[in-house]
């Protein structure tokens, strides 16, 4: 019932020297942020930003495997909220430009969609981008099911583009 | 202005919007002659007009602020209180039947999960719903009070903040929103009594819902709307695929 992990931890140590981490220990809230800001998202108050970390129900986050000047830096991320029984979303899911297309993205949402689904969490959703739709759609998630829209509450005071999060 | 029943309007009620029809459900009318100082109406329905008593004082409308645009949510967040009066029905023998919005305070997983069955939604285990309700960001209910007023004598255990005696609450409709306490919500399970619905409750529900995380400075609030709903949540300011973004499950059982 879970999605297959396509390729092992071992494999993306042995060939990209990155490994995944679960839970917010380690992540700097500064290079979260700069991490955010490389792929378009917008950065985000500090403060407010370890207060939604420390009320996700799940992350996964990638790390340089190596100690090195690079360590620390975060290079993917990942994470969920949920209820804890029925439902969660994924958000803020983000690769550093420089390390796309090698298949980052997809080995963190295999992975966090893997703990939701045997921590027996039924309903699974996210927003998604229009060009990562069919990322998602390989695998396992469904647009629109049954005419499901996904809405959001338009805000008109701020901007947009900074408010809007999605996965 | 000389009608008396006007004088005592608290001056919040003047600029909301009448529910509109069904009339019987005005509370103006409902309250005629007595108006609490707690009576508020709370309904932003952007182009519906008022019909009711205040429509015809300060014509259509019945708002007294010029405003260009839809009026959003976001520009009357309402005071910070965890419940508002909707609806008050009041019977010559005093006992008053009320609609409640409550945000927080118990919501038994039982009430819940009847409230499910009634609407038609499959059956979940209680004690699923009883986490969820737990871990939920916010948890709001419709509520139907019946009270009497206090006898004279009588040591009433529940009474209101009006010293009325509580006769029975019971759960008619129900929101919860999951979140990350900083930028995202979704709105999940919104849901009202199918004796209670066609009543703008459901409306009055959600509406109050936003308007809670809002204050809390909750800025991204999501939900996933059957196709029959989409337009329900449309009017109240919610869009579809905003940006083209689109709502996704995983392998879902439907």
């Amino acid at each position: 019932r879970p999605p297959p992990i396509s390729r092992p931890d071992s494999d993306f140590e042995a060939q990209l020297g990155v490994q995944f981490v679960e839970g917010r220990e380690g992540i700097l809230i500064t290079e979260l942020n700069e991490l955010f800001e490389k792929v378009g998202f917008p950065r985000r108050d500090p403060d407010r930003l370890r207060v939604a970390l420390e009320n996700t129900y799940h992350i996964i986050w990638v790390r340089a495997a190596r100690q090195s000047r690079l360590a620390r830096q975060i290079i993917g991320f990942a994470r969920a909220t949920s209820d804890g029984v029925l439902s969660a979303t994924v958000w803020d899911v983000a690769v550093n430009p420089g390390w796309q297309r090698s298949g980052l993205g997809r080995a963190l949402m295999e992975r966090l969609t893997k703990k939701l689904v045997e921590d027996g969490i039924p309903t699974i959703t996210l927003y998604a981008e229009p060009q990562v739709v069919g990322l998602y759609e390989k695998l396992g998630y469904v647009r629109d099911p049954d005419g499901i829209r996904g809405m959001a509450f338009q805000r008109r005071k701020k901007e947009k583009a900074s408010l809007l999060t999605r996965a | 202005m000389s009608s008396p029943l006007l004088r005592n309007i608290p001056q919040k009620c003047v600029t909301s919007h009448c529910l509109g029809s069904p009339p019987l459900l005005c509370p103006m009318l409902l309250a005629r002659g007595r108006v609490t100082g707690r009576f508020q109406i709370r309904h932003d329905t952007g182009g519906v007009r008022c019909r009711g008593f205040l429509g015809g004082l300060f014509g259509r409308g019945g708002t007294t602020t010029k405003q260009s645009q839809k009026p959003s949510l976001e520009d009357n967040l309402g005071p910070d209180v965890d419940e508002l009066l909707l609806v008050e029905t009041s019977q010559p023998d005093g006992s008053k039947a009320q609609i409640l919005y409550r945000n927080g305070g118990p919501v038994a997983a039982a009430d819940l999960e009847s409230l499910c069955v009634k609407v038609g939604w499959p059956a979940r285990p209680v004690s699923k719903v009883e986490a969820a309700l737990r871990n939920s960001f916010m948890v709001s209910s419709l509520v139907l009070r019946v009270t009497l007023p206090p006898r004279p004598g009588s040591s009433e255990s529940t009474t209101t903040t009006d010293g009325e005696a509580v006769v029975s609450e019971q759960l008619i409709g129900l929101a919860r929103a999951t979140s990350d306490h900083a930028f995202n919500a979704t709105i999940w399970d919104v849901l009202v009594d199918p004796e209670f619905q066609g009543q703008g409750l459901g409306k009055a529900l959600v509406e109050q819902m936003v308007r809670s995380l809002l204050r809390k400075d909750i800025s991204n609030i999501t939900l996933f709307a059957d196709s029959k709903v989409v337009d329900f949540y449309r009017q109240m300011g919610f869009e579809a695929d905003p940006e083209g973004i689109k709502g996704m499950f995983w392998y879902p059982k439907f």
